[in-house]
């Protein structure tokens, strides 16, 4: 049973991550490719805090999100000004360097021998420490995380960030502030991604870097166009469907010689399928140009 | 005149055209008006001293310096490359000027970025009349009004609503409406920020003669009733030069000349000159 809870929790961290980084290429259309260094920069900031400075496991997060926002900023405001592609790449670029940071900084982040043991959190003094309670108290946050990013979505905000994507010259002309709109969603995503960093780390109480690369931030990202760039439910169903296809996959009886083989071929061609028959993901809106 | 003719071309000319005129019927009702524009009478709402611009070294624009007075219709007419589109994007503060100043109701904007000039009156129509395919109608005029209001004369969202309820899909994503319906509602939003100095650039690219020329019609009607000053750049010399107060020809980045009764160059000699000044371009 335990198993089912755990593939759970890993859905709420993914579905909250996936989420964040659609509200910042799905809705605003920018893509980025350094989503999972802000995860991270919100995991590791969140167990700095609640290992040297013994904060709670919720002060510790309230804190790291805005951090993490003030963070992306430092990406957010040389890059936003670069067009397309460029902006792909200076994204990039800073994920890679968030990486080599969190693996370098050893006297801060211990860089590759990681951060063992992480605190458990606890809710109204209940250590929250068992797998199915993780889930309840997973599922709960990331069911706050996302109400505030419908909220975000449906208010005028949404509709502006959707402006911007469909046509920028046409939103400037009409007086809107495109860049500033573009770094506040950049940030406002970027923070978010803080809250699925601190659930993480709380979760499996040991963080090192090698769980933000660029690997990790082109999974999000799948799974933001798998499940549907630019629609609410879409990320959440991507991740659904990434983080349980795998799992799938292995309780198909394979010999043990092939299998591992078998199943990356067959979790590749299936996303090669979809893309196929649906480029705009499972829920699609918005189809990359 | 040929509204009845074109009325006979089949159902989806007709529903462009009921989408035109109810366009008009909503936004006429707006509290528009000159005192809403904010320009004094005797003093040119837009004026253009000694602009150039281009894009990279290729300079497009050379020296253009034009007024429009309160009020007042001018057509920029001209042959393909003559920097018609390109002086609107200078004036609308999204390319800028390598020298020369605009403008706006005696206030100089040269250095305010696109959005600023939004607030401060520049309601630029982009050629063909962009709108935001995945928003609603509805979306549409809300964050357009926001300008108005931010501009402190008063939003018009509230009359435009009929207008946008005569789209079949008033709640689906604008990308679905038809080419006559989008550009309409490219036209509204524009009029719901309530500008003070309109800028169209050829707001009916890619329609059908007889949706193109209503449209126009109508764009003319509503800047009249709402004494609003234009400057529109226009392809179809022979619809807009009767619309206009004034029209300048634009030819290789300079006003090679300017009139005040438009018509007049709807003659033969003035079109050949046109046709001629397109041809040495190549």
């Amino acid at each position: 049973m335990n198993y089912i809870w755990h593939i759970l929790v890993m859905i709420s961290i993914y579905a909250v991550l996936a989420a964040s980084l659609n509200l910042v290429a799905g809705y605003t259309g920018l893509l980025s490719l350094c989503h999972a260094a802000f995860y991270g920069i919100g995991a590791y900031a969140t167990t700095l805090l609640m290992m040297q400075m013994g904060l709670g496991f919720f002060p510790a997060m309230a804190l790291a999100v805005p951090l993490t926002a003030l963070l992306s900023l430092l990406i957010a405001i040389p890059s936003l000004r670069l067009r397309g592609d460029y902006f792909v790449l200076a994204t990039l670029g800073f994920q890679i360097i968030v990486f080599s940071l969190l693996y370098n900084c050893v006297r801060l982040t211990r860089g590759p021998y990681g951060i063992p043991g992480i605190p458990i959190p606890s809710l109204f003094g209940v250590p929250v420490d068992t797998v199915f309670k993780y889930f309840l108290f997973s599922t709960t946050i990331s069911t706050g995380a996302l109400a505030i990013l419908w909220l975000l979505i449906r208010s005028p905000f949404g509709r502006l960030l959707r402006a911007v994507r469909d046509d920028e010259v046409a939103a400037a002309a009409l007086g809107k502030n495109v860049p500033a709109v573009k770094t506040m969603a950049f940030a406002l995503g970027a923070g978010l991604a803080a809250i699925p960093g601190a659930m993480f780390a709380g979760y499996m109480r040991y963080i090192d870097p090698t769980s933000f690369t660029v690997g990790e931030t082109i999974f999000i990202l799948s799974a933001v166009v798998i499940g549907g760039a630019g629609s609410f439910w879409g990320p959440l169903v991507g991740s659904a469907f990434l983080v349980a296809l795998p799992e799938a996959l292995r309780l198909i009886q394979i010999p043990d010689a092939v299998a591992a083989n078998l199943r990356q071929v067959t979790y590749g061609l299936l996303l090669v399928v979809l893309m196929r028959i649906r480029p705009r993901g499972i829920m699609g809106e918005y189809e990359f140009k | 005149m040929n509204l009845e003719r074109d009325r006979g071309r089949g159902p989806r000319v007709a529903r462009e055209f009921s989408v035109l005129r109810r366009l008009r019927e909503a936004v006429g009702a707006g509290p528009g008006g000159p005192g809403a524009t904010g320009a004094q009478a005797g003093r040119p709402a837009l004026a253009v001293q000694g602009v150039s611009a281009g894009y990279g070294k290729r300079e497009v624009l050379r020296g253009v310096s034009l007024e429009v007075l309160q009020g007042e219709i001018v057509a920029v007419i001209g042959p393909n490359g003559a920097g018609k589109s390109t002086l609107l994007k200078v004036v609308a503060g999204l390319l800028p000027a390598s020298q020369g100043h605009v403008f706006l109701c005696g206030d100089d904007v040269t250095s305010l970025p696109a959005h600023r000039r939004a607030h401060a009156g520049i309601g630029y129509m982009i050629q063909g009349g962009a709108v935001f395919p995945s928003l609603t109608p509805d979306d549409h005029l809300r964050l357009a009004s926001l300008v108005a209001r931010r501009r402190g004369i008063g939003g018009t969202g509230q009359p435009l609503v009929p207008f946008s309820a005569t789209f079949p899909s008033r709640h689906g994503p604008a990308g679905l409406l038809s080419g006559g319906q989008r550009q309409a509602l490219a036209v509204a939003s524009i009029l719901a920020s309530n500008p003070a100095v309109l800028l169209c650039d050829e707001p009916s690219a890619g329609l059908a003669p007889g949706v193109a020329r209503e449209l126009m019609e109508q764009i003319a009607l509503l800047s009249r009733e709402r004494a609003l000053s234009v400057l529109w750049v226009e392809q179809r010399v022979g619809d807009v030069l009767p619309l206009a107060d004034r029209a300048v020809l634009l030819r290789d980045g300079r006003p090679a000349a300017e009139t005040s009764s438009p018509r007049e160059w709807l003659g033969d000699g003035v079109l050949a000159e046109l046709t001629f000044g397109g041809a040495t371009r190549g």
